[in-house]
């Protein structure tokens, strides 16, 4: 237990700052981030080479028209988005893969050392792993959907920071305490926080409504990616890959079901 | 260039892709205004409510200019307007100008639930001069970053590419400001911590803050960059901490000036096949 040197003090923490209004729900920012204890998992960043990824080499396919040339040789449609959707999330995988070696490559030569115990890594682990390919099925769905390169592109990046954006506003709607501080104007015109409590009006009620946000802060992957970033403590962690796979199986249906009906002229 | 412009506002009126995103701009900026909603009668702020949500559509930006920028070499139009005897300046102004307008347009619909929903505020915690200053500001720094979206978008001939390092420089420029930002305000000082079985738990005594930048070249050189970046000064106006504002309209004239001027310089000597 003395090698508690954090890993995660060498690695730059590119994220959106959380003091950042994300649709007009602000975040307390913590100023020690230095010595936040951080994970090797939950980094979002690589979504964003994995959305540019997916979005290239399948737009390529439309561009080149070598889908016509796949279709031609005799390939069933559903062939053609399986091999497609395996060879993404293979790319996906491998952005993963370096991202973990950097991170502890690089933590390790500069004496950073791993400060948890062994298992519950490797389950963010495998929660991560899941969610990339989760991940990567979406953009598969988009990118096979779309016919312009250019517009998949766009497609992939925008629904990548709408989820993002959206998984930081779900989480922090759940993250609401029942009352609040009153906050008082002082003499000098100042905010101040005062003792006294009041309800606070954007706590969510348990019930259907805070239900389904505590659902969808499960089952989207960048929600779940987020909340092992922040070290929440999810309750059944072990099911979060299922929800990929149910995520991947989703969408791998709906994508095949629409490519297989598409029009590739 | 009269006739170009004609042709390029007509082109952006007529793009499925310009429209898209408005709507999404407006759409969430009213999702965004819904969740203030439970906050709206007691809000005190009101203004940095409605100031706080460009940079959201600042991505919306970056991708309607590569997509806009991009159908001119995908669909070789640009040489039909050589052709016809623009010459590359004009051509590179006039598609500056119907980008700046349509980023100008994008930012707009985002302003509009805002402030309609802030009209429902207790105060606006600002005075008309001052509001109008900042949207001023903002409006400043949109056209300067749209200058920076036509440079990429004209020199980067592939669409695709194009869409990709557009959609990408708007995040690493906001991102970036906001770190710079984040650096800026680091107090000298912090809580010591100490390790126990539970995690990290803090103690009375103040210690030396690591990531504290000390008064010297580092700090000032930072300091420049937040003001003089058009994202830097969004994200000031969003945190309502403005620091040499006077001078950000300016800065983003420089910013434009620039950016515009090296992309004609580029542009003028691009092989175009």
């Amino acid at each position: 237990m003395e090698n508690k040197i954090v890993l995660g003090m060498y690695d730059i923490d590119v994220r959106i700052p959380r003091s950042e209004p994300v649709f007009g729900v602000g975040y307390e920012r913590s100023q020690h981030c230095r010595y936040e204890k951080r994970h090797i998992t939950g980094r979002l960043e690589r979504y964003v080479f994995s959305a540019i990824f997916a979005a290239l080499y399948l737009g390529a396919d439309y561009t080149g028209g070598a889908i016509r040339n796949k279709l031609i040789l005799g390939n069933a449609r559903a062939r053609i988005y399986f091999s497609n959707l395996i060879t993404v999330s293979a790319g996906g995988l491998i952005y993963f893969a370096a991202q973990i070696t950097v991170i502890l490559g690089l933590g390790h030569a500069l004496g950073g050392r791993i400060s948890e115990p062994l298992s519950p890594l490797l389950l963010d682990i495998l929660v991560d792993l899941c969610a990339e390919v989760a991940m990567c099925s979406i953009f598969t769905m988009i990118g096979m959907m779309i016919s312009s390169k250019a517009k998949i592109v766009a497609a992939t990046i925008l629904t990548m920071i709408v989820m993002t954006y959206g998984s930081f506003g779900l989480i922090s709607m759940l993250d609401e305490p029942e009352l609040r501080n009153k906050v008082e104007l002082d003499a000098n015109g100042y905010y101040y926080a005062t003792e006294d409590t009041e309800p606070n009006p954007r706590y969510l009620k348990p019930g259907t409504k805070r239900d389904i946000i505590a659902a969808a802060c499960k089952i989207l992957p960048t929600a779940q990616e987020l909340q092992i970033e922040e070290h929440y403590d999810i309750s059944d962690k072990c099911f979060l890959p299922l929800y990929s796979l149910s995520v991947l199986a989703v969408t791998t249906a709906a994508g095949v079901a629409v490519f297989r009906r598409k029009d590739l002229k | 260039m009269t006739k170009l412009l004609r042709a390029d506002l007509t082109r952006m009126r007529k793009t499925k892709g310009f429209w898209v995103c408005v709507i999404l701009s407006f759409a969430l900026s009213v999702l965004n205004s819904l969740i203030f909603v439970p906050d709206i009668r007691t809000a005190e702020n009101t203004a940095n409510q409605i100031l706080s949500g460009t940079s959201n559509s600042l991505v919306l930006i970056a991708i309607f200019t590569a997509l806009f920028l991009g159908t001119d070499y995908s669909q070789n139009t640009i040489r039909n307007k050589m052709i016809i005897g623009s010459n590359r300046t004009a051509i590179y102004f006039s598609n500056f100008l119907t980008v700046a307008l349509g980023a100008f347009v994008i930012s707009l619909a985002e302003d509009i639930p805002a402030i309609a929903a802030a009209l429902f505020g207790k105060s606006f915690g600002m005075t008309a001069n001052e509001f109008a200053f900042q949207m001023f500001i903002i409006v400043c720094a949109v056209i300067a970053m749209s200058a920076v979206f036509t440079l990429l978008g004209m020199l980067i001939t592939a669409k695709s590419a194009n869409t990709a390092i557009s959609i990408v420089a708007a995040f690493v420029l906001s991102l970036g400001a906001a770190i710079i930002m984040d650096l800026l305000a680091q107090p000298e000082c912090m809580n010591d911590f100490i390790i126990t079985e539970d995690g990290f738990e803090e103690t009375e005594n103040l210690v030396p803050n690591p990531m504290y930048i000390k008064p010297g070249i580092k700090r000032d050189i930072l300091t420049a960059v937040n003001d003089v970046l058009p994202t830097g000064q969004i994200m000031q106006l969003e945190a309502g901490n403005l620091h040499n504002k006077e001078f950000m309209p300016l800065y983003s004239f420089g910013v434009l000036a620039v950016s515009t001027a090296v992309g004609v310089m580029v542009f003028r000597r691009k092989d175009l096949k």
